[in-house]
C-alpha cells in the first residue's frame, strides 16, 4: 500500500490487493479491452510519425478481410496457431519456453533433409514423402524442445536461457546447411535449397491450400482442448504448473509430466515448419520464418493458453504479418510499423494479466492525524 | 544461557505503562489470531511474549507496529489512545521493529541502509555526518560496524545491528524484535542480549517474540504467554518457572480427558503397520534434523508425536510419507520395506499422508473443488480409463466428500482457494478417506489454524479412523490435542525421540520437561 499526504491535510492511499476469483468472462472483457488499448496505443504512435492511424488501420483490415489477402492471412497464421497451440501444452506446466521458433526451424530442416535425400535419389519414395517429411519435422521439433526440457529436470537448467540460445543454434544451423551442403546446384548461386515436390506437400484435393494449413491447425485446437480438459495427462500437467508442492504431494512424476510437455510443444512448432517450407515458401531458404515461433508466444499468452482463443488470436497474428507487407507497399511505411503493433500487444498482454488478477483502489480523502 | 544477565536486572519498571493494549481482537479467515488480547510494556522492561507458532504473537506485535488493524480493542502508547494505521505512524510514536527476515538492501552500505527514506536527510545528504552519527550510536552498545560496510558482506548478528539502528535513529524506544535470536548463532545471541538489557538501563522498553523458553527465562524482567490467540499467562520472570510457562504454552493445564479414559483398546496391539529403526533424515540446512528415530504405529492405535517446534517432527514425518530421502535407517509398512519409496507407491501401499499447511501442500486453490478431490487419484480406476478422466464419477465423489465432511461451499464447482482453513482442512481428509482405504494415517498439524469446533471435528475423524483398524500418526503442536488423542506419545528432541510415554502415564507436566529439555523420563515404555 501507498500513502501519500497531500497540501490541505488531504491523503491520497492507492493500494493493490489480490483479487479473489478472476472470473472467464471479467478475463475476457479485460483482455479485450487491452488489446485496443495497444491499437490505439500504436495508432498514436504512428500519428507522430507522420501517419494517419485512421488511414492506416482503414486499409489495413479491408484489404485484409478481401478473399485473396484473407487466403495469404490464413496460411500464415496455420503455422502460427499450430506452434501457439504447441506452447500452451509448455506455458500450462511453468515450463517458460521461448523457443518455438528453434523448434520450427529444426522441423523445416528436417523436413528439407528428407527432400534434399529424395532428389538425390535416396531416401523414400513419392508415396511415402508426406508420412517422412510430416514425422521428420515433428520428431526433430521434439527432440529440439526435448534438450531444454532433460537440461531442466536433471540440472536445473533455466529453460528461459536454453530454449532462447537454441533458436540461434537452429537458425545457424539452417543458414549453413543452405549456403552450403544443401545449396541447390541448379539455383543460380541463391542461397536455397530444391524445391518441395508436389508429393510432399499437404494438400486437400478441391480446396486451397490455405483451408487445408488451417484444418490441420484447427484439428491440433480441437485435440489439445480435449487433452487439456478429459485427459489424466492434461489434468497433471496443470497441476504441476499451479502448484509444486502439491504436484509432489499427489505423487505426480513432475519430471515425465514436464518432458512428454514439451515434446509434444516441439513437434507442433516442427509441424509448424513443415507448413512453412513445403507449403508458404516450398523450399528452406535464410530467414524463412518471420518469426512465427515468438508471434506463437504472445499468441498463446493473449489467448490466455485457452486453446480456442489462441486459436483467433493466432488468426490476429497472422493477419499482422501479412499486413506487414502491406504497409510498406501500399502505405509507403515502414514494414517495422506492423511490429509497433505486436510490441503493444505484447505488452498489452503482460498488463491485462496484473489487471486481471489485482484490484486497485485509489482513495483520496480528508486524514485523521495520529495521536 | 547467560546467567550474569540474570544477575543484573534492568531498573524497577516503572508504574506508568509506556503501551496498553487493551480487548484486541484480530480475525483471519477461520482463524481468531487474537482473541480480546491485554498487552502491557513498561519503560525500561525487557519483556518476553512467549508462545507457540501460530499461538498469535506475531499478530499482535503487527497490530502494535501498524501492519495490522485490530478488529476491535484500544491502543494506547503514553497514555494517548492512538489508531496506527501503518508502520510510519508507529515510528512516529518510537515503536520500531525488527522483523525475522531482515528488510535491507544488500548492495548498499550500512549508512545507505539505515537512513533509506529518512526524513530530514535533504536533497544531497551528508554522509560523513550520518557515518559518524552511526559509529558513536554503534560505540554506545559495543558494536563494531563500519558504516560504509556492504550490508551483503555482514554476518547475521551484524545485519540485525543495523536493523536496530534504522530504528535508534528514528528515536523509537519501544523495540519490537520477532525471534531475533533465530538467525544468531550464540555468541551473537549472547551480544544481542547485552545490548537489549543496556538500552532497557536506557529506559528502552523491548518486547522479545520468542518461542524458545530459555531465552524468555535468562533475559527478560516480564513474561507474557500466549496460546491459541490467548494472553495465558503474564508474571515477572523471577517469579516463573520453566514448568510453568512450558505448560502455559502447550496448554497442558487446560486438559480434561473427559470421555476418553473409558475408550477400548484394539485387540491387534501388535499388529505393526508401520515400524521405521535407526531413521536419519537431512534437514534443509543440511544438518541432520532426525537422528536414529525408532518408532512403531499399531492398526487401531494412535500415535501422538509431541515436541517443540523445530525438532525433527516435521523431517520424520516427510520421510515417513516419502516427501524426503532418509540418510539411514529403515521404514518398514505393514511388512514391507519401503524405505525411500515415492510417493505414489506409498499410496498404492495404504499410506496417506495429510500435509501441513493444507493451501499450500494439499490443495490446488486456483481449481475448483471437484478437480481438487481428483488430484491424487485421478490416474487410477474408476476416476479415469485409457488416460482418460471420467468427470462425472469424480463429481459424483466430490458431493459425497462435500456432504459427508461438511465442506462448506455452495458448489462443487467454487475455487479450493476461496474456502476457509477448517473447510480445506476437511475437504482434504475427506477426499483421501473417501477416495483411498489406509492402513496407516499419517496427519501433520492436522488441527493447525483450525477453531476450536473445525478441530475437534478433525479429531473426532482420526478417532474413528483408529477404531476403524487404521493406524495414525498425528504429529501436533498442542499437547491438549496430542493428550486427547494418543494411545501413546513420542517425545521429539534435538531429532531424537527421546521417549515414549503411554496413555495414563503421559501427564503435561512431565510432557513439557521432556520436550524442553530432552531428558528420557523413567517412564518411558
Amino acid at each position: 500500500m501507498l500513502r501519500r499526504s497531500l497540501p490541505g491535510g488531504l491523503r491520497l492511499s492507492v493500494r493493490v490487493e489480490r483479487r479473489p476469483e478472476v472470473t472467464p468472462r471479467y478475463s475476457i472483457i479485460v483482455s479485450l479491452g487491452m488489446l485496443l488499448f495497444a491499437f490505439l496505443a500504436s495508432g498514436i504512435i504512428f500519428q507522430f510519425l507522420g501517419f494517419s492511424a485512421l488511414h492506416i488501420y482503414r486499409s489495413f483490415f479491408t484489404t485484409l478481410l478481401s478473399p485473396i489477402m484473407l487466403e495469404e492471412v490464413f496460411r500464415r497464421s496455420a503455422p502460427i496457431i499450430l506452434a501457439a497451440i504447441g506452447l500452451c501444452y509448455s506455458y500450462r506446466m511453468g515450463f517458460w519456453n521461448i523457443g518455438a521458433e528453434g523448434q520450427l526451424y529444426m522441423g523445416m530442416i528436417a523436413a528439407t533433409g528428407v527432400i534434399v535425400l529424395h532428389s538425390a535419389g535416396y531416401g523414400p519414395g513419392e508415396q511415402l514423402l508426406l508420412p517422412a517429411v510430416v514425422a521428420a519435422s515433428m520428431m526433430a521439433g521434439g527432440a529440439w524442445g526435448l534438450i531444454p526440457a532433460v537440461l531442466k529436470v536433471r540440472f536445473g537448467a533455466n529453460e528461459i536461457i536454453t530454449t532462447l540460445m537454441l533458436n540461434y543454434t537452429a537458425i545457424l544451423l539452417a543458414d549453413f546447411l543452405v549456403h552450403g551442403a544443401w545449396k541447390d546446384p541448379a539455383g543460380y548461386g541463391f542461397a536455397q535449397t530444391v524445391q518441395f515436390p508436389a508429393a510432399a506437400k499437404i494438400s486437400i484435393p478441391g480446396v486451397p491450400d490455405a483451408v487445408a494449413y488451417l484444418a490441420i491447425a484447427l484439428a491440433a485446437t480441437v485435440l489439445t482442448f480435449l487433452v487439456f480438459k478429459y485427459t489424466v495427462f492434461g489434468f497433471e500437467s496443470k497441476i504441476v504448473g499451479l502448484n509444486i508442492y502439491a504436484s509432489r504431494y499427489a505423487g505426480l512424476s513432475i519430471s515425465s509430466i514436464l518432458v512428454r510437455g514439451v515434446l509434444i510443444s516441439g513437434a507442433l512448432a516442427g509441424l509448424a515448419g513443415l507448413i512453412v517450407v513445403s507449403g508458404l515458401i516450398g523450399r528452406l531458404r535464410p530467414g524463412a520464418s518471420p518469426g512465427y515461433g515468438y508471434h506463437a508466444i504472445i499468441a498463446s499468452m493473449l489467448g490466455g493458453l485457452y486453446p480456442p482463443a489462441v486459436f483467433f488470436s493466432s488468426i490476429l497474428f497472422g493477419m499482422l504479418v501479412t499486413g506487414g507487407d502491406l504497409l510498406q507497399a501500399g502505405l509507403q511505411m515502414p514494414k517495422s510499423g506492423v511490429e509497433i503493433i505486436m510490441a503493444m500487444i505484447f505488452l498489452a498482454t503482460i498488463v491485462a494479466e496484473f489487471v486481471k488478477r489485482h484490484r486497485l483502489t485509489i482513495v483520496v480523502g480528508r486524514g485523521e492525524g495520529v495521536a | 544461557m547467560s546467567e550474569d544477565l540474570l544477575a543484573s536486572p534492568g531498573p524497577a519498571p516503572t508504574l506508568t505503562p509506556k503501551v496498553e493494549m487493551r480487548g484486541i481482537v484480530k480475525r483471519f479467515p477461520g482463524v481468531v489470531a487474537n482473541d480480546r488480547v491485554d498487552f502491557t510494556i513498561y519503560a525500561g522492561e525487557i519483556h518476553a511474549l512467549l508462545g507457540e507458532n501460530g499461538a498469535g504473537k506475531t499478530t499482535l506485535m503487527n497490530i502494535l507496529y501498524g501492519i495490522y488493524t485490530p478488529d476491535a480493542g484500544v491502543i494506547r502508547v503514553r497514555g494517548v489512545p492512538v489508531r496506527l494505521r501503518s508502520p510510519r505512524d508507529a515510528i512516529r510514536l518510537g515503536i520500531g521493529m525488527v522483523h525475522q527476515d531482515f528488510r535491507l538492501i544488500e548492495a548498499h552500505t550500512v549508512v545507505e541502509n539505515v537512513f533509506l527514506n529518512y526524513d530530514g536527510l535533504g536533497f544531497i545528504p551528508k554522509w560523513s555526518a550520518l557515518e559518524s552519527r552511526l559509529e558513536e550510536i554503534a560505540s554506545n552498545y559495543g558494536w563494531r560496524l563500519n558504516p560504509r560496510a556492504r550490508v551483503g558482506d555482514l554476518s547475521p548478528g551484524e545485519k540485525q545491528q543495523v536493523e536496530l539502528l534504522k530504528l535508534l535513529v528514528r528515536g523509537a524506544d519501544i523495540l519490537l524484535l520477532d525471534e531475533p535470536t533465530s538467525v544468531l548463532t550464540p555468541i551473537e545471541t549472547k551480544v544481542l542480549f547485552k545490548t537489549m538489557r543496556r538500552m532497557a538501563e536506557e529506559g528502552k522498553s523491548i518486547v522479545l517474540i520468542t518461542h524458545k523458553l530459555s531465552e524468555a527465562m535468562s533475559v527478560s524482567d516480564r513474561v507474557t504467554v500466549m496460546r491459541r490467540g490467548r494472553i495465558v499467562l503474564s508474571k515477572p520472570t523471577r517469579e516463573a518457572t520453566i514448568e510453568e510457562l512450558s505448560a502455559a504454552m502447550v496448554g497442558g493445564q487446560l486438559i480434561g480427558n473427559a470421555g476418553l479414559e473409558e475408550r477400548p483398546t484394539y485387540p491387534a496391539v501388535d499388529a505393526p503397520t508401520l515400524q521405521v529403526s535407526g531413521l536419519s533424515v537431512m534437514g534443509d540446512e543440511g544438518v541432520l534434523a532426525v537422528r536414529d528415530a525408532d518408532l512403531t504405529v499399531n492398526r487401531g492405535e494412535i500415535v501422538g508425536i509431541a515436541g517443540v517446534s523445530g525438532n525433527g517432527q516435521i523431517e520424520l514425518v516427510e520421510a515417513i510419507a516419502g516427501l524426503r530421502k532418509p540418510v539411514r535407517g529403515k521404514i518398514m509398512l505393514n511388512g514391507l520395506d519401503v524405505t525411500g519409496a515415492s510417493p505414489r507407491r506409498l499410496m498404492e501401499l495404504g499410506l496417506t499422508y495429510i500435509p501441513p499447511e493444507g493451501k499450500k501442500w494439499g490443495i490446488v486453490p486456483e481449481l475448483s473443488i471437484y478437480e481438487n478431490v481428483a488430484l491424487r487419484v485421478a490416474r487410477y480406476k474408476p476416476y479415469s480409463r485409457m488416460g482418460v478422466i471420467n468427470w462425472r464419477k469424480v463429481a459424483e465423489v466430490a458431493g459425497k466428500v462435500v456432504s459427508e465432511f461438511r465442506v462448506d461451499t455452495s458448489s462443487i464447482k467454487s475455487r479450493a482457494g476461496s474456502l476457509s482453513g477448517g473447510n480445506v482442512q476437511r475437504l482434504i481428509l475427506g477426499r483421501e478417506l473417501t477416495t483411498s482405504k489406509p492402513s496407516l494415517l499419517v496427519a501433520a498439524y492436522p488441527t493447525k489454524g483450525l477453531d476450536i469446533a473445525a478441530s475437534e471435528q478433525v479429531r473426532r475423524i482420526l478417532s474413528r479412523l483408529r477404531s476403524e483398524g487404521v493406524g495414525v500418526l498425528v504429529l501436533s503442536e498442542d499437547l491438549d490435542e496430542i493428550l486427547e488423542l494418543s494411545d501413546r506419545i513420542v517425545v521429539m528432541y534435538g531429532g531424537r525421540v527421546v521417549g515414549v510415554v503411554r496413555r495414563g502415564e503421559a501427564t503435561p507436566e512431565l510432557l513439557g520437561i521432556m520436550m524442553s529439555r530432552g531428558v528420557a523420563a523413567s517412564a518411558s515404555a
